[in-house]
């Protein structure tokens, strides 16, 4: 069985689409995306040389790492380009009323 | 009756003529020898189609053109402006961008850490001390690639003394620019790589010859058997295929064709109308198109009748193709192989008008079916396959495609044998050998009227 602790993360209003959020929660970088799709939440540190993807943008559904320029699907964390091979760890999203909140014990 | 073909002319009477008759022999085709010429004189001074500038939204946003075994990078500066430049870091060569698009802070080559700035200027480098020669942004920037956009469309020339894109485009730009086509957008980018010389898949756009045999489903939607075809400077061409008509080699259908009732019942015209009367229709789509024109921010008011219903192709030379209509266009075209004469990467983009701008709620009138990409929508994916995935149904580049794409490797494979020596050509096949002979005057040396003092 999943456990589940979602912690409070953003306010929807502070986070329009295209925008990204870094939380630290329970000793993890998690990064928050809004897309068109909606909000998403993957690993902040890059699966091939834990570059903060923070600081890297947000393309529709990819956030590209500033380092060696890897892309992941913010969606479920599937790199998608080289240099990483390896998925980012992606958290479950819940929105209640204005709070986005993260599951980050998935 | 053949079709008919009309040598044009450039402004400053530059001459499609070319003084000569070349032979269409297969070692053009197969020759890795041929292909080192092909790419010394014509690859490498020619301006070509890279991308769309819309893929360049953002500074930092790039796409890599390939090329034989060049890679181009371009990409929107932090200026504003596009920059492009050759995909190898000054240090010691590597190739910094492995992916074919994304977008960036700095330019930084994943090897050693060299930084530049999104317009290719050296920017630092780490433990500079260590070289014993002083390291200077003037010697070791990234090396720069000619670069012009027109309509939406980015061009490249790695030949830094070639003339402006409009010397070379001449009249072609100006006959094209009222289909907007910066205003259209991205539905479908695929690749999809053949066993076959990029010749030989050029060859095939080229004529319209094969359709009857190959495409029979033609005959019911244009009259390819007396297009008009256009001969321009450079080794360019052009063909124009009346649409919302039939092949006059058949008789005339009593009966609305099936592809066409969805045409006319979203402009609101009453197919049953046309019963007895299909040779009517293409006039009476071009009068209820200009009546449209004004309720419909979709650009009908700056085209002609012909633009509103017909179907015109572009060839620049030497790889690029057009198919253009009123509310859709593919762009297409063969790219060499890195080393094999056999084989090439065959592009096709393809864009429409945004669905905004082509279908009212209200009265119900959608001016094409099919149009369904909002300008707002996210970029579709680079699809890239082999031909057996297009074979098997698993991909399509549309039906028309698709049957090219199954025959032309057999073409290819047809011209290796030794009971094949050179091609022979038909009126209707003109613009193959429009295309050849100025193909052969490339790799003698640069057209005259293209050369820089």
């Amino acid at each position: 069985m999943t456990n589940a602790n979602y912690e409070f993360a953003a306010h929807v209003k502070d986070l329009p689409v295209g925008k990204t959020k870094c939380i630290v929660a329970s000793d993890k970088e998690i990064l928050l995306c809004h897309i068109a799709e909606g909000f998403f939440a993957v690993d902040n540190l890059c699966s091939h040389a834990a570059e903060r993807l923070s600081a890297g943008k947000l393309k529709g559904h990819k956030i590209l790492c500033p380092l060696h320029g890897a892309a992941f699907d913010v969606r479920d964390g599937c790199a998608l380009s080289r240099p990483a091979t390896l998925p980012l760890r992606s958290y479950g999203v819940r929105v209640e009323g204005d709070d986005i909140l993260i599951n980050t014990d998935p | 009756m053949p079709q008919t073909t009309i040598p044009g002319s450039f402004p400053g009477e530059i001459s499609a003529q070319s003084p000569r008759q070349t032979k269409l022999e297969k070692h053009h085709f197969t020759d890795t020898d041929f292909m080192a010429r092909e790419w010394e004189k014509v690859w490498t001074r020619t301006w070509l189609f890279a991308g769309l500038e819309s893929d360049l939204e953002d500074a930092g946003d790039y796409f890599i053109y390939e090329l034989g075994r060049e890679s181009i990078v371009v990409m929107r500066n932090n200026h504003g402006d596009i920059s492009a430049f050759y995909n190898a870091c000054q240090h010691r060569g590597n190739r910094i961008f492995t992916n074919e698009s994304g977008s960036v802070n700095d330019v930084v080559c994943p090897y050693h850490g060299w930084r530049y700035e999104t317009d290719g200027t050296l920017k630092e480098v780490p433990d500079r001390e260590r070289f014993s020669e002083e390291i200077t942004a003037q010697q070791r920037s990234l090396k720069p690639v000619r670069h012009e956009v027109w309509s939406g469309f980015v061009w490249i020339n790695m030949d830094m003394n070639a003339p402006p894109l409009s010397a070379y485009l001449g009249s072609l730009m100006t006959d094209l620019e009222p289909y907007q086509f910066e205003k259209r957008v991205l539905t479908k980018h695929q690749t999809v790589l053949l066993d076959a010389n990029w010749k030989t898949v050029k060859d095939n756009f080229l004529e319209q010859y094969h359709v009857d045999f190959i495409h029979p489903q033609h005959a019911s939607m244009v009259d390819c058997c007396n297009s008009t075809n256009f001969l321009w400077p450079y080794g360019h061409s052009s063909t124009k295929v009346e649409g919302f008509t039939t092949n006059p080699r058949y008789p005339m259908p009593e009966q609305v064709p099936d592809y066409m009732r969805p045409l006319l019942e979203g402009l609101q015209l009453n197919p049953a109308d046309f019963q007895g009367r299909v040779g009517d229709i293409r006039k009476a789509v071009q009068a209820r198109k200009r009546e449209l024109a004004q309720q419909f921010s979709c650009g009908y008011d700056l085209l002609d009748d012909e633009q509103l219903t017909d179907v015109w192709q572009y060839d620049f030379f030497p790889n690029l193709f057009m198919t253009i209509q009123a509310e859709e266009l593919s762009i297409y075209g063969p790219r060499p192989h890195p080393s094999d004469p056999n084989k090439c990467f065959f592009d096709k983009w393809t864009l429409q008008l945004p669905s905004e701008s082509c279908s009212d709620p209200k009265t119900g009138i959608v001016l094409h079916p099919g149009l369904e990409t909002s300008k707002h929508d996210e970029r579709p994916e680079h699809d890239i396959f082999d031909r057996d995935a297009v074979l098997n149904g698993e991909h399509s580049l549309t039906i028309t495609f698709d049957q090219d794409i199954n025959y032309l490797p057999d073409m290819q494979a047809g011209m290796h044998s030794r009971g094949f020596d050179h091609a022979l050509l038909n009126q209707d096949e003109a613009r193959i050998q429009h295309f050849h002979d100025w193909l052969a005057n490339w790799l003698e040396s640069v057209p005259e009227a293209l050369k820089q003092n």
